[in-house]
């Protein structure tokens, strides 16, 4: 079966090259179009869907709310950025994304990143992985119980993402298998959803772990 | 009542009364002085008195002083002692003797009191007038006497003590000699030896009393000792010191020989308390009448009633308060001067630690200052220097761009494809601004991580692979914010080179750790020709930016290849 990706995007030649690049692509079906938050929330309420493709900035509101949706919903969120590296995408993997899309990356890079996603991989660029370790760097500090511990492969999987290598490369020296390398980054991913204390607190309360009257 | 001032003598160890004594006249009071020890410790008092008729009444005797001890006899009967007469004797320092007996003992006429003295070696022994008629009379003199003389002195000599020992405490200070503490040790292990001898076979409250006098007079010699030899010893050279010690393990074991007890008493203490006595009564004396230090003038006045002790009592009736009171009133002279002194040097000390704190406070403040102040121009210089990067940055990569495609456009009929290009040279030079102001991006490794995506997509686009060999080499090391820029720029460059010039399948980038810094390089296995193929343009591009860098460009080029290598210099500030 083929899966069913939801796209938002509110700048319209984005988003007519992005539709254009999934549809038709194999193994992928566009089931839901749309511009704002109001859209995103709408489609996801009443589409059952895959994935999710977000802008970040929604003229209606902020792209991380529709990612915190679809995580919650079970629905693989990707965002869609200019530069991949901005501090809005570091937001929206602590808020529950699996990945990012570059604006202006071509059909064929759209739809690599796509199955990457879908195959449990997890899309990380070194700018990314260099805040994510000077991030957790800085949190290990008086209580480490409030951050979450990298182990020492995740760490050296992202040191090696830093410099620019790819997984294969990064596989290469660690001597792993390319895809537990890719599992490693989706674990770096996982725990930086849950990553600080008031998140937890919201994530659980939007579960209905927790009742706001406690 | 009457008090006999005259009395016979007879020297004698005996226990009783020889037949052949031999008396010889002595005025009361009469001492035992060392010259008289030399013969004998003990002997054989005789006095006489006149009886017009046998009282009715009970009779007694006084005696003010019987020391160390004896026993009377009144006619031949024994009418009582001061205590254990047995070796060690008991002492009756300033304890009068009062010894009650019947009247029937007096005969009329003329009446004999005989007198059993027994002394000891170590100390001065004295008999004072004695004292003989009705116990109506004579029983409240010797209260008052105990009153004035015992309790005072009780009371006197506690606190006596209690200065004493607070003085002791405060010369054995760190920084007091180690001779202070010899010496102290071995005058307080002398002061505890001599109790016994003192306190044997006394009723407790005397020899409370006992103790505590003797105990406050060692303890006074003790505090005053440790002044002398605390004030040798302040920048005196180590032969003093040791004389001090020398001092006092010559008293201690005079001490310990009861024939030589009292001459090292007198010699090596008694002397030298005497000529510091003076001075200090000296002292006193200028501070309160030159300076009016009034609050010196107690114990001036004390020093000087002790003074004159002596020549006071010889005009005093017994009971003689003045002379049971004279060590007391030395001790207290002494002690108040010490303390006074002791709390004048504290005073001075905490003054100048006051001072000293007020500095140090001061100088800290001006530190704390002068960092902020660095630190701001610091931070203004690295906001200054990062402006001009990024402006600089602006008008070599975005800016030229813009304006080329902007001609493009204006130019009717020209390539979209080039105008497509030139965007997206645009768009990878702006990526690589946003690349350089990410956090933490000023690491060579992480530098050159951020930029290996686009620069495989060049060389993709153009059909040639990317090798990336970047080493650990200069991670951690901040490069300055110009740096990032110029080495940015160059791999840029380089590789864009490679890309549209060599000809070749591969470009490789990779660094490695040299000494100084990271050496970079940048090479393909193209067909070379560097020089003519640039026109010299972009390798003097190329050679700019490696002199900013503080580097010099290293270029070979020939049919296998081209390659440019460079050092990026690593300052030692590791990055914050």
């Amino acid at each position: 079966m083929a899966a069913r990706v939801i796209l938002i995007e509110d700048e319209a030649a984005t988003r007519t090259h992005l539709a254009g690049a999934l549809q038709g692509a194999p193994g992928l079906e566009l089931c839901g179009v749309g511009g704002s938050l109001r859209d995103g929330e709408r489609l996801l309420e009443e589409t059952p869907a895959e994935v999710l493709l977000t802008d970040l900035g929604l003229p209606d509101g902020s792209g991380l709310e529709l990612v915190r949706l679809a995580a919650r919903r079970g629905v693989l969120p990707l965002v869609i950025t200019v530069f991949g590296d901005d501090a809005h995408v570091l937001e929206a993997i602590r808020a529950g994304a699996m990945g990012y899309l570059l604006k202006d990356q071509d059909a064929q890079a759209v739809l690599q990143s796509i199955s990457e996603v879908l195959d449990g991989g997890s899309p990380i660029s070194p700018a990314i992985a260099r805040t994510l370790l000077a991030d957790l760097r800085a949190r290990q500090g008086p209580e480490p119980g409030d951050a979450p511990q990298l182990t020492e492969r995740e760490r050296e999987v992202l040191r090696g993402i830093v410099k620019g290598f790819t997984y294969a490369e990064i596989a290469d020296i660690l001597e792993l298998s390319t895809h537990t390398v890719s599992t490693h980054v989706r674990k770096v991913y996982g725990k930086l959803a849950v990553n600080s204390r008031g998140e937890a607190v919201y994530e659980a309360l939007q579960l209905g772990l927790v009742s706001a009257d406690d | 009542m009457q008090v006999l001032e005259s009395a016979e003598l007879f020297v004698s160890a005996s226990a009783s009364l020889p037949d052949d004594a031999r008396f010889e006249r002595v005025d009361l009071p009469d001492r035992w002085i060392l010259e008289r020890r030399r013969h004998g410790t003990s002997g054989w008092y005789r006095l006489h008195f006149e009886a017009p008729e046998t009282p009715s009444s009970a009779q007694a005797i006084w005696i003010d002083s019987l020391y160390p001890n004896g026993e009377v006899f009144v006619n031949g009967t024994r009418v009582g002692s001061g205590g254990r007469l047995e070796d060690p004797p008991a002492r009756n320092r300033f304890r009068p003797v009062y010894l009650g007996f019947p009247g029937e003992l007096i005969q009329p006429g003329r009446n004999e009191i005989t007198i059993r003295y027994v002394g000891t070696e170590g100390s001065i022994g004295l008999l004072s007038a004695v004292r003989v008629g009705p116990e109506s009379a004579l029983w409240p003199l010797h209260q008052r006497t105990l009153a004035i003389g015992i309790d005072t002195l009780r009371v006197g000599l506690v606190l006596a003590l209690l200065l004493a020992g607070i003085l002791w405490i405060g010369s054995l200070g760190d920084e007091a000699p180690a001779g202070n503490r010899w010496f102290a040790a071995g005058l307080l292990g002398l002061c505890i030896g001599s109790m016994s001898a003192y306190t044997a076979d006394l009723a407790i409250p005397s020899r409370l009393v006992e103790w505590t006098v003797v105990c406050a007079l060692h303890w006074m010699l003790l505090a005053f000792a440790i002044g002398v030899s605390r004030a040798l010893a302040t920048g005196t050279p180590p032969p003093v010191r040791g004389w001090v010690v020398a001092y006092a393990a010559l008293s201690v074991g005079a001490a310990a020989v009861p024939a030589l007890y009292l001459p090292a008493v007198w010699f090596l203490w008694g002397l030298p308390t005497l000529l510091v006595c003076g001075r200090m009564f000296w002292k006193m004396g200028q501070r309160v009448l030159a300076h009016g230090e009034l609050r010196w003038a107690p114990a001036l006045a004390v020093g000087a009633i002790t003074l004159a002790t002596p020549a006071l009592s010889r005009w005093l009736p017994p009971p003689d308060p003045f002379v049971s009171l004279a060590p007391l009133s030395l001790v207290a002279a002494v002690a108040t001067h010490l303390f006074l002194q002791l709390r004048d040097a504290q005073r001075r000390t905490a003054e100048l630690n006051r001072g000293l704190e007020a500095r140090v406070a001061e100088r800290e403040a001006e530190l704390a200052a002068n960092y902020v102040r660095l630190r701001d121009l610091e931070r203004e210089q690295a906001v200054a220097a990062e402006r001009q990067r990024l402006t600089r940055d602006m008008h070599d990569g975005v800016g030229g761009h813009v304006v080329s495609a902007l001609s493009q456009v204006r130019t009717p009929g020209s390539d979209p494809s080039h105008l497509e290009r030139t965007l997206e040279e645009a768009l990878f030079d702006l990526r690589l601004t946003v690349d350089s102001l990410q956090p933490g991006a000023s690491d060579l490794p992480a530098l050159l991580g951020a930029l290996r995506s686009s620069l495989a997509r060049r060389a993709d686009q153009a059909g040639m692979q990317l090798r990336w060999q970047i080493s650990d080499a200069g991670e951690g090391h901040a490069l300055p914010p110009d740096a990032v820029l110029h080495v940015i720029r160059l791999v840029q460059e380089a590789v864009t080179n490679a890309i549209r010039h060599s000809k070749g399948r591969i470009v490789s980038v990779s660094t490695r750790a040299e000494p100084g810094g990271v050496a970079l390089a940048i090479e393909d296995d193209g067909e070379g020709g560097l020089a003519p193929r640039e026109g010299g343009n972009g390798l003097r591009h190329l050679h700019e930016r490696a002199q900013l860098l503080g580097s010099e460009l290293r270029t070979s080029s020939d049919a296998t290849g081209t390659r440019i290598e460079l050092t990026v210099p690593l300052t030692e500030r590791a990055a914050s």
